[in-house]
């Protein structure tokens, strides 16, 4: 269940775009018209850049969300209750890394 | 007034924006290696938490504006600067998740330090390239970036980036004057003027090195149409200048930030009076750069609308959050 939020996303990105080539306006112009002069080598580096960087940022994301999961719902304090110990297992505020 | 030169305003205002509110942003994190205490860059920080997201949005207005009013210098001129345009990016990438990631953290919390310093820094100097870049124009052959991929890496462009980074970091260092109280704001106030000098040294190269590089350019400056207006200028930073010494002294508060925007300000004056008429240096005019005249009014009618729409909601984000920032204080986010 979680997922299918991402799934359809994913889906409906691959079907634009693949769907729609060779054609980057469909029958006015091709993709192959519309390219930028840039080598192969160039992009191919941008490319390189995206996967690492987006690695660290949604590796990152991944790993605070499930630590978040884990640690539960933050328990608001029971004003009576505030002056005794904390119950075990329950942290108020999770932390990150 | 065409409608051609109210769109290269919009974009030339747009930028300016840009460079005057992620400056300080981005100065921010230039100068937070001087101040290696925890708490000290948690204050910092907190400084621009409820700004820099915004801020960093008028460089993508003004790319988008680019693409809408110029395409053919959104085409040419960022496929050749791709790689500079590629690394800035990913720089701001890094600095923007520091942001978020940085007051969460606690065992990792000087990586993500690093991330801020070097995504601000990073970013910093790749604008500057990118600006350098420009300046010594694009070659072109049929309307098509006819370079080769490292056009963009000369000793010039190495000086503008490293001037744009001496820019942002007096920008900086003057917003967390005006931000922040105490001790740190006593220190900072120390920084103002050393960074002012060095901002300076890199105004004098810049002005120096771009007539001799370019030829046009020079043939502009001295001519008898623009030489008197240009006049002032350096007479301008030399009263900035003296004005931001007399501030820093007398520990104002306010005052060393409007003096730096003032800096920049004529800094980019002088830019624009350099590349004017032209939208690729020196080679395409902004009338040939342009898009079809019904295109740039009908997105001018939108502009005119939403422009003014953004700046109201600019300006009560800082009037919220205006005043000192303390310790102890919530987090922004």
């Amino acid at each position: 269940m979680g997922p299918s939020g991402f799934i359809t996303l994913l889906a409906g990105w691959v079907t634009t775009e693949v769907g729609r080539q060779p054609w980057v306006v469909y029958g006015v112009m091709r993709t192959s018209q519309a390219v930028s002069p840039l080598s192969a080598q160039q992009v191919g580096l941008s490319l390189m850049a995206f996967v690492i960087v987006y690695f660290l940022v949604f590796g990152t994301g991944i790993y605070y969300m499930l630590k978040l999961m884990h640690a539960g719902p933050a328990v608001a304090p029971d004003p009576g209750q505030e002056n005794q110990a904390p119950r075990a297992g329950r942290r108020a505020q999770p932390a990150l890394v | 007034m065409d409608v051609t030169v109210v769109w290269a305003a919009i974009i030339a205002l747009g930028l300016l924006f840009y460079v005057v509110l992620d400056g300080f942003d981005l100065g921010i994190g230039i100068v937070f290696p001087l101040f290696p205490e925890e708490r000290e860059r948690d204050l910092m920080m907190n400084t621009v938490a409820p700004v820099w997201d915004g801020n960093e949005t008028w460089l993508v207005l003004g790319g988008a504006a680019l693409f809408g009013a110029f395409p053919l210098v959104y085409a040419t001129v960022l496929s050749a600067l791709y790689l500079p345009l590629v690394a800035m990016l990913a720089c701001l990438i890094l600095r923007g998740v520091s942001f978020e990631i940085r007051g969460k953290a606690s065992r990792t919390k000087h990586l993500w330090d690093l991330a801020f310093i070097g995504g601000s820094t990073g970013a910093a100097f790749f604008q500057g390239i990118t600006l350098g870049a420009f300046i010594q124009g694009i070659p072109l052959a049929n309307g098509e970036f006819s370079g080769d991929a490292f056009g963009w890496l000369t000793p010039f462009t190495l000086l503008t980036g490293c001037g744009l980074v001496a820019t942002y970091a007096l920008l900086g260092c003057c917003w967390l004057v005006a931000k922040t109280e105490a001790d740190l704001q006593r220190r900072l106030h120390r920084l103002v003027w050393p960074l002012t000098l060095v901002l300076i040294v890199f105004m004098l190269a810049v002005t120096i090195w771009t007539p001799l590089q370019e030829p046009d350019v020079a043939a502009r400056w001295f001519s008898a149409q623009w030489f008197h207006r240009m006049l002032p200028a350096p007479f301008l930073v030399a009263l900035c200048a003296y004005l931001m010494r007399r501030a820093a002294r007398e520990r104002h508060h306010t005052r060393p930030f409007i003096l730096a925007t003032s800096f920049v300000v004529l800094g980019y004056a002088g830019l624009l009076a350099t590349l004017w008429p032209y939208a690729i240096p020196s080679s395409v005019t902004l009338w040939q750069a342009a898009a079809p005249e019904r295109s740039l009014t009908f997105t001018l009618k939108g502009a005119v609308v939403i422009l003014p729409l953004i700046m109201a909601y600019t300006m009560l984000g800082y009037w919220v959050f205006r005043g000192k920032v303390r310790h102890g204080e919530p987090h922004y986010h």
